[in-house]
């Protein structure tokens, strides 16, 4: 008969103990000195834990961490950063290799071992799956992130079992996608994500999701359990190696620059809707690291945007086209409006913002950056500048028409300074109309390019209509709330909005110098207005 | 020579961890095989020793990150790190584009009395090799 595995609740402890004990039991399984385990774990205090081969600086907001005592440290597993809080169960099996022989293909195996937890969560009552590439999911909504490391001729495969979910605190600790953390990115993330006590209406005890999930593995993996501690040559190598993992040395060792996390976004009208995206990327290793669909548009079936984000985890750039494509063959999605080629193209315009960080530009400035049309705008001498109405102040005699006489009270009046600095022309602009009539005409001229001031939002809503006119530019984001931010896009175009909006200047400027580098680089000749 | 779709190049030496060694003047270079690379998957991150390292056989010289999964990789050998394929740090997918080539891991100066893991090749491996996927198939 098969020797019975050991059954191991180590209870409630902090994250260094715990991840030293990740350690110590993959090190004493490895050396043949204890028997497979499946061991759960918790933690208190809460804690972010960021994969083995990830820089906190990049992964975690520490100054809310530290204000908070919530404390950070660095698993020996892979994957992204993780909030861990006392409402979640973490799960482990340590095993010899001979269980999945030489783990062969990483996929097959999360497959396996995830029926363990699969068929815990099935008797009670929650009907869960594995889904590409490491989670399990109910309904297309996550409940248990897996990871795992292998050490020798041992294994660890872990999960997390979200029994109850603090999204909000989540979002504050870790540099996910949401920078602005407003209400709808969070209950964005909440349909994402969700718990046993979410499926069921009430929180167990946690001592019988551990029995369920235990009688899970046993049926899932054929295997007996006998409950067992840890042994004395294990405490023994935990008294030794506990000062290791909290050491600043583990925590903080893996440092990388910013090219190798920040956040990206774009926001596409297609024909059914708009599309946001927002991307966690890898820029030198050319990849997503994790993806965010959103948008006003309605999915059938609706669980087909979690799935295609969860497909899209460490998806290359060179594959994304493929993989979105390949996905709404497959997975047989309908989005009323929305073709693979529209979600395509979002997500290429999130990642073609990573050219901009590759230039110098924080991935919040490359946010803030759209280039309009395909020949990129270059030397600023000549060019407009275009500056929106709603940037001078709202008691201004001059808001509502095209110049401004430099008082000094808003932005505009510096910007037009910065602009004839540069031998570019300002011009003020109060609507979508004037806009289309102030770039036809100096279109005519000769003028081939502008850099424009405006939101987000109305670029979305005419980006159509700025493809057609053809000329090249580059837009810079503006500051504060905008009327279509506060649903004001009547009064805004009666001159009846009362509020006033801020221009980037910094980034401007980093933006005219960064063109006339391009131009200088190129040998791009003068573009001037007649 | 191939097993499956996997090339193994007759002139190297093959671990029991999937890892391939070819030595010169007490010098080893290591790599992971190409059925090491392909069963792990893309290749997201590489973590390398310093040169000027000493390594005991079975200690982690090499970590290697694919999705979630991390993998240390034990040093084949016991001797010194003498040169490090840094820039994999940058590029990890070269492991997988070209495992026996460019994708390789770490030089070692072999200890003069140091030892290896056991080593195989040619039909020993086969054998051994075949015996593993046969293995791995029937827990499907």
């Amino acid at each position: 008969m098969a020797e019975p595995w050991r059954l191991l609740d180590t209870g409630l402890r902090n994250a260094a103990e715990n991840m030293a004990l990740d350690e110590v039991i993959l090190t004493a399984r490895d050396q043949g000195l204890v028997p497979n385990t499946l061991r759960f774990l918790q933690f208190r205090p809460k804690c972010v834990l960021i994969g083995y081969h990830q820089a906190v600086d990049l992964e975690v907001r520490e100054d809310f961490c530290l204000n908070r005592g919530i404390e950070i440290n660095r698993r020996i597993t892979g994957g992204g950063a993780l909030y861990w809080d006392e409402k979640q169960l973490g799960w482990e099996i340590f095993a010899g290799r001979e269980l999945i022989s030489s783990l062969g293909d990483v996929e097959r195996v999360y497959r396996i071992l995830s029926k363990g937890l699969v068929e815990g969560l099935g008797s009670l009552g929650i009907k869960a799956a594995f889904r590409s590439r490491n989670d399990i999911e109910v309904n297309g909504r996550k409940i248990s992130g897996l990871g795992g490391a292998e050490k020798g001729g041992a294994f660890l495969f872990q999960g997390t079992l979200l029994v109850d979910f603090d999204v909000e605190t989540m979002f504050r600790c870790l540099r996910v996608p949401a920078e602005k953390l407003i209400d709808k990115e969070l209950s964005s993330a909440r349909e994402r994500v969700t718990s046993v006590t979410a499926e069921l209406g009430f929180t167990p005890p946690m001592d019988k999701i551990k029995q369920a999930v235990a009688a899970g593995f046993s049926r899932a993996l054929g295997i007996k359990f006998q409950t067992g501690n840890l042994t004395g040559a294990e405490e023994h190598q935990f008294d030794l190696r506990s000062a290791e993992f909290s050491s600043r040395k583990w925590v903080y060792g893996v440092k990388k620059s910013a090219l190798h996390g920040g956040e990206l976004r774009s926001l596409y009208k297609a024909p059914g809707g708009i599309i946001r995206v927002s991307l966690l990327v890898d820029i030198p290793g050319r990849r997503i690291k994790y993806a965010l669909i959103s948008g006003d548009f309605f999915a059938y079936p609706q669980r087909a945007v979690y799935d295609l984000e969860a497909l899209l985890k460490n998806c290359r750039f060179q594959d994304l086209e493929r993989t979105v494509q390949g996905f709404f063959a497959q997975a047989n999605v309908k989005i009323p409006g929305i073709t693979w080629a529209d979600v395509n193209e979002a997500i290429q315009r999130a990642i073609k913002r990573s050219e901009k960080v590759e230039w110098g530009f924080s991935p919040e400035e490359a946010n803030s950056i759209t280039e309009v049309s395909e020949r990129e705008a270059s030397d600023t001498n000549g060019m407009l500048f275009l500056l929106p109405y709603c940037a001078k102040k709202t008691s201004c005699s001059w808001r509502q028409k095209q110049g401004c006489v430099e008082c000094g009270e808003c932005s505009v009046g510096e910007a037009y300074s910065l602009a004839r600095s540069r031998g570019m022309i300002p011009v003020c602009i109060n609507n979508y109309e004037e806009l289309k009539e102030v770039l036809s005409s100096y279109q005519q001229t000769g003028c081939t390019g502008y850099v424009g001031c405006c939101c987000e939002p109305f670029y979305a809503k005419h980006q159509q209509d700025f493809a057609e006119i053809g000329l090249p530019g580059v837009l810079i984001d503006i500051e504060n709330v905008t009327c279509y931010e506060l649903g004001k896009l009547d009064e805004a175009k009666l001159g009846k909005f009362d509020r006033q909006t801020q221009l980037k200047l910094p980034l401007i400027e980093k933006v005219l110098d960064w063109l006339e580098l391009k131009a200088q680089e190129s040998g791009v000749g003068e573009n001037r207005c007649g | 020579m191939r097993v499956n779709q996997w090339l193994f190049p007759d002139q190297l030496w093959y671990s029991k961890e999937h890892l391939w060694l070819s030595i010169e003047e007490q010098i080893a270079t290591v790599g992971l095989t190409d059925y090491a690379q392909h069963s792990k998957g893309d290749i997201l991150y590489v973590g390398l020793p310093r040169p000027g390292d000493e390594v005991f056989r079975g200690d982690t010289a090499v970590s290697i990150e694919t999705g979630k999964w991390v993998g240390r990789i034990c040093s084949p050998a016991t001797g010194i790190i003498v040169d490090v394929n840094q820039p994999l740090t940058a590029k990890p997918q070269v492991v997988n584009a070209d495992p026996y080539g460019e994708g390789w891991l770490i030089r070692i100066q072999l200890a003069p009395c140091g030892e290896t893991v056991e080593l195989l090749r040619g039909e020993k491996f086969r054998s051994w090799f075949e015996e593993q996927l046969a293995m791995e198939s029937s827990l499907e």
